[in-house]
């Protein structure tokens, strides 16, 4: 796993030094996108793709996360960059607070429960005093810094989170933890025999992977300045993730990488150059030529399985 | 009185429910998949409907002379192109393959009708029938009727004829109902095609009753996974049931809550379900 890990150490760090030099601030913008997109996808593969529990809900965790910086911001005045991680602390509680009654559900009823969840928390942070209800909530930076000064801090923290979730990744891949994921993945009841913890590492792998979107989702409230429910808990989020995931390959390290960048490219030059409506278009088109004709991910076309 | 009113306009919408949920029941029963798309093809059609009457004038009832042969025909494209190359396998290829639908259908929505809400009004969209204290909405009335003739026929479909006798054993036991010589696949395709047809009739009754905006199908997708889920899979009483309560349980809600906590009582439901008895409140252990 030497190699692996050297590349993604070595291509962060390079992506770190673009706001050192007089690169657009668009160009920033876009791979801070990216460096998100890769985060939650790599995350919600830890849980889908490496231990097979596909969640349809995972925008939940995001959203979370971004509404508990919001919030500590406004009631406290708190930095995002302190305030990230407890983001992701708390989509971490709340994912182990509802794991036990829905890892035991069967796949089909486990999406539609992981479904469920995100749009309770929208319609709830919709709809309630505490959360800004449909009025959403500003995450001003101070005025004292400029724009780019902002922006370029930002994104170096969203890197720092992309690089944990994939060095997490890399880790799991390799340790005991995977192979037990793995394990249960391809049969988990097979797996309880031989004495494969289940329950205790479902409760992990969903842990680990609530915790990195959350964190993502603080420093994204941050980034843009206004949440509402509709910007962060919007279900295509999580559809969009999934797609990310499989496009590149579920259950590889690389996968989630390569699906993320690819499709948030693509839905830039989409927006910018059609409309909204035809990126969902073409993303449905692409989710089920992906899963009829490339079930494996663009890894498996290649032939290549890195990680 | 303030009670009365919101369990008889529980009844009324949990009865349009219904029409939607019993497709998506029988889908799930005979096939093993969830159509997430079920909703959005019932948005589809009351989009419709609303073109042949505000350009043609066209009554949305007449109009499913229109909608419902559509329906069938995305039903029918549907199975031969999603659906049946991934049946038996893994729940997920089928759940990705109708998200990604799903996505197809909203944005051909949203090119053609804009993201403007849009509502089906003829004549009688605004009157109403009152018997003593209790008000009844005309449309509510006529969602409520259509629904149940769909509801009806297809239990009766279910139990009185041999196809429905085949898709009942194909439900219960494919294996077994393959030996006696039931072709399964094809009982699948004409369940499915079925169960979308479902959504041409609760589509055009959303429209009369509801507002409707291309993303809606997200709400309404969540209600019927609810309805099917309380209900227990693949069985018409148990849906009525389920939709009664999800029904009467909003009504009941919007009464004594602001309105909009009515949208949480489904999804607040379904997940409850799930956690406490995952084969559903009036279904059987499978």
């Amino acid at each position: 796993m030497r190699r692996p890990l050297l590349v993604t150490v070595g291509a962060t760090v390079l992506a770190a030094l673009l706001p050192l030099t007089e690169s657009p601030i668009y160009l920033i913008h876009l791979l801070l996108v990216i460096a998100m997109y890769i985060t939650l996808a790599s995350a919600w593969n830890l849980l889908g793709g490496f231990t097979g529990y596909p969640s349809f809900g995972h925008g939940a965790f995001f959203g979370l996360g971004a509404y508990t910086t919001a919030i500590l911001f406004r009631d406290f005045g708190l930095s995002p960059f302190l305030t990230a991680p407890v983001g992701g602390l708390v989509a971490a509680a709340f994912s182990a607070a509802i794991a036990y009654p829905t890892l035991r559900l069967r796949e089909e009823y486990f999406a539609i429960a992981t479904m469920s969840m995100g749009f309770i928390l929208q319609v709830v942070a919709r709809n309630w005093e505490f959360t800004g209800g449909g009025l959403g909530l500003y995450a001003q930076p101070p005025e004292s810094y400029d724009i780019r000064t902002i922006k370029s801090l930002l994104y170096l923290a969203m890197l720092a989170v992309m690089l944990a979730t994939l060095l997490v990744a890399l880790w799991v891949r390799h340790s005991r933890l995977g192979f037990g994921l793995a394990a249960i993945r391809d049969g988990e009841e097979a797996a309880g025999t031989l004495g494969v913890p289940t329950v205790r590492l479902k409760m992990l792998a969903l842990i680990l992977s609530t915790f990195f979107p959350g964190t993502a989702g603080g420093l994204w409230a941050y980034y843009i300045t206004y949440i509402d429910a509709e910007a962060v808990f919007e279900p295509s989020i999580s559809i969009n993730v999934i797609l990310m995931s499989i496009l590149g390959g579920a259950g590889t390290v690389l996968g989630p990488v390569l699906g993320a960048t690819l499709l948030v490219v693509l839905s830039e030059v989409i927006e910018i150059t059609i409309t909204g409506a035809v990126k969902l278009v073409m993303f449905g088109a692409i989710l089920m030529a992906v899963v009829l004709y490339l079930p494996g991910g663009l890894l498996s076309w290649t032939g290549r399985r890195a990680g | 009185m303030a009670v009365l009113q919101a369990v008889v306009t529980g009844i009324l919408v949990g009865g349009i429910y219904a029409a939607m949920a019993v497709g998506l029941s029988i889908i799930f029963g005979v096939l093993k998949i969830i159509n997430v798309a079920h909703a959005a093809i019932a948005l589809l059609c009351a989009y419709v409907a609303y073109t042949a009457f505000s350009v043609f004038g066209v009554d949305p009832v007449a109009s499913l002379v229109l909608t419902l042969p559509a329906a069938l025909l995305i039903g029918g494209a549907m199975f031969r192109f999603l659906i049946r190359p991934v049946l038996g396998r893994p729940p997920l290829l089928s759940l990705l393959l109708l998200f990604g639908f799903v996505n197809v259908l909203e944005g051909v929505m949203l090119l053609a009708w804009t993201a403007d809400p849009r509502a089906l009004t003829p004549s009688y969209s605004a009157s109403s029938l009152q018997v003593g204290p209790v008000i009844f909405s005309t449309t509510r009335l006529l969602g409520f009727a259509a629904s149940s003739v769909v509801v009806g026929g297809l239990a009766v479909f279910l139990r009185r004829s041999f196809l429905g006798r085949a898709i009942r054993a194909t439900m219960e036991d494919p294996q077994a109902a393959l030996l006696m010589g039931v072709n399964t696949v094809r009982v699948s395709m004409i369940a499915f095609v079925m169960g979308v047809g479902t959504a041409a009739v609760g589509g055009t009754v959303l429209g009369l009753v509801y507002v409707f905006y291309p993303a809606l199908h997200f709400l309404w997708i969540g209600k019927l996974f609810c309805i099917v889920v309380l209900g227990g899979v693949g069985s018409v009483g148990g849906v009525l049931a389920g939709a009664t309560v999800l029904g009467v349980a909003e009504s009941l809600t919007a009464t004594f809550f602001p309105a909009v906590w009515a949208e949480l009582v489904a999804y607040v439901l379904l997940v409850l379900t799930l956690w406490i008895r995952p084969a559903g409140l009036f279904g059987r252990l499978a």
